[in-house]
């Protein structure tokens, strides 16, 4: 029950931090990614603080034993970069030389 | 409407930090949003309710913050609920395509120094950015 009430504040926490960063208006994102207009640096502060604090707590945290309410850490394990990952799916000739990409639909899991 | 709100978003961006680090200290979870929704959506044995907790959380979140501060919610979105419904499919098929979005690939991801991520991040904001200079540019801002 731990666990799931952590999971509960951490959700709280993160909508707080979304609103609070103005990442709830359609206009600080489009702001940001419109580079060839009055371009808005907002997001970048909140990659920005966030991949700063959860660096340095995920370097420490991962070197714990375990989690502090379930017994195992899941970490992703995959370090591949696939096509899907980027909208695009490779097929391959029967050379295998030669392939081409296209946009990709999700493969049923 | 361009305002550049660096302190808030700061502010706002370590909060985001501090809980998916929480999520990672205490839960031993990756906190990707999409992919703990789906999961919501799509159940697993045992790797259910803690999703429902996050998920709940986050809604509970947003209700506190449209009453503190209402800010956070006064725009409108000038487009048709058929544009607002396909945008919002296409997300998520985006997402589950790349098994992750802006927090689990961005955040998290990035913070983890994962190939994998950086790659999908940078996809994100190239095909975003290049979205934005075609709509501005050739259809006038708006489909």
């Amino acid at each position: 029950m731990k666990a799931n009430l952590a999971a509960f504040a951490a959700g709280l926490v993160f909508a707080i931090g979304l609103c609070i960063a103005g990442m709830t208006l359609p206009s600080k994102i489009v702001g940001f990614l419109d580079f060839a207009g009055q371009w808005d640096a907002s997001l970048a502060f909140v990659i920005g603080g966030a991949v700063a604090v959860y660096a340095v707590i995920y370097r420490w945290a991962a070197r714990q034993e375990s989690p502090l309410f379930v017994p195992k850490f899941s970490i992703p394990s995959r370090n591949d970069i696939d096509g899907s990952l980027v909208g695009m799916r490779r097929y391959s000739a029967s050379d295998g030389d030669s392939a081409v990409f296209v946009p990709a639909l999700p493969s049923p899991r | 409407v361009h305002n550049f709100t660096p302190i808030a978003s700061l502010i706002g961006g370590i909060l985001i930090g501090l809980s998916a680090a929480a999520m990672f200290w205490f839960d031993g979870k990756i906190a990707g949003i999409s992919g703990i929704l789906a999961g919501v959506l799509r159940p697993v044995r045992n790797d259910w309710l803690w999703r429902v907790f996050f998920v709940g959380g986050l809604l509970s979140g947003g209700v506190i913050m449209r009453i503190v501060e209402p800010g956070a919610y006064a725009y409108t979105i000038q487009r048709s609920s058929g544009a607002i419904i396909a945008a919002g499919l296409l997300v998520g098929f985006g997402t589950r395509l790349s098994n992750g979005c802006t927090s689990g690939h961005g955040v998290c991801g990035v913070s983890r120094l994962s190939a994998r991520s950086m790659v999908a991040t940078g996809s994100f904001l190239a095909t975003g950015a290049a979205t934005v200079f075609v709509i501005n540019r050739f259809f006038r801002g708006s489909l």
